[in-house]
């Protein structure tokens, strides 16, 4: 019987793909993904291939597309298609249902207790992620699971400021291996 | 027994958003009564929401149910982090019995 572990599994699907990402988005770019992206929600919500709601959503998605293109991002999400994005990728998923029902029974238990033992405050945490798409990726799943919940980011260096609901250290060390490394040791293999 | 299912997602959801409600109301600022939001619409409305996606009659009602749970999923979070930073930058105070804050210290 063969064993692979993730690491030498995670090793074999490093090698790009055909597809290559490089270069900055330019502005038609966005306003493509965006259109393409609003129109498809349009269609999504509709549900009906009628010309004229076709050609409304079509009108709207393009308008919104054209307002907001200038403030979409700048650096397409990942430079390489690899396999290993899309398997860390998929096993991300559980991983955070896992950390998200943990999160609401521990919240739910604070507010349900009667003395209700919160000690709030705002921690330090970095993050070893270096990419817009990744750190966002990274302050929305701690924003997402209650307990905890990112109140700033420091691009420089790079570091979220997180508002924990339970705080059992302010050293930087211990708070990103308590709230970032569940989350980071996943993105970091997709967005990195 | 998928109704079965879509039952208990339902009860799971109506805890979630009472339990939710009395923490927006218990907790003694901002910041934690955002934590008790996010419980009100992931573990509330979320689910609740897929519940319905589960009922549906018919697959176009259960696509617009999970296309809204999908909406709030990626704008919850944005939302939550605009006003915890907007509170935090216009100078609301932490809870009196808060243990640290980082990013005042920072700004010093």
């Amino acid at each position: 019987m063969k064993k692979t572990s993730a690491g030498a599994l995670n090793k074999r699907l490093k090698s790009p793909l055909q597809l290559n990402l490089s270069g900055d988005c330019t502005e038609k770019t966005r306003l493509v993904v965006a259109f393409l992206v609003l129109w498809v929600a349009w269609i999504l919500f509709t549900i009906s291939l009628d010309p004229q709601e076709l050609a409304v959503g079509a009108l709207i998605s393009f308008i919104v597309a054209w307002l907001t293109a200038p403030f979409l991002f700048r650096h397409p999400p990942i430079r390489q298609l690899r396999l290993s994005r899309i398997f860390n990728a998929l096993i991300y998923l559980p991983t955070y249902l896992i950390a998200e029902i943990r999160a609401h029974l521990k919240v739910i238990y604070l507010i349900l207790h009667p003395r209700m033992p919160i000690r709030p405050g705002i921690v330090k945490v970095p993050t070893a992620l270096k990419t817009d798409f990744g750190i966002t990726a990274l302050a929305d799943s701690i924003t997402m699971t209650p307990g905890t919940l990112s109140v700033d980011v420091k691009e420089s260096e790079p570091a979220l400021y997180v508002h924990w609901i339970d705080v059992k250290s302010t050293d930087p060390q211990t708070t990103s291996a308590q709230v970032a490394k569940p989350f980071e040791k996943y993105l970091s293999e997709v967005f990195g | 027994m998928i109704e079965m299912l879509a039952y208990a997602l339902m009860a799971l959801g109506v805890f979630c958003s009472l339990v939710g409600g009395v923490g927006l109301i218990r907790f003694p600022d901002v910041y934690t009564r955002l934590h008790a939001n996010t419980v009100l619409v992931v573990g509330g409305v979320m689910v609740l929401l897929l519940a319905t996606a589960i009922f549906a009659h018919t697959w176009s009602f259960s696509v617009k149910a999970i296309l809204i749970a999908v909406f709030l999923f990626i704008t919850n979070p944005v939302g939550a982090h605009a006003i915890a930073r907007a509170a935090h930058r216009s100078g609301v105070p932490l809870w009196k019995e808060s243990v640290s804050d980082a990013l005042r210290e920072e700004a010093k």
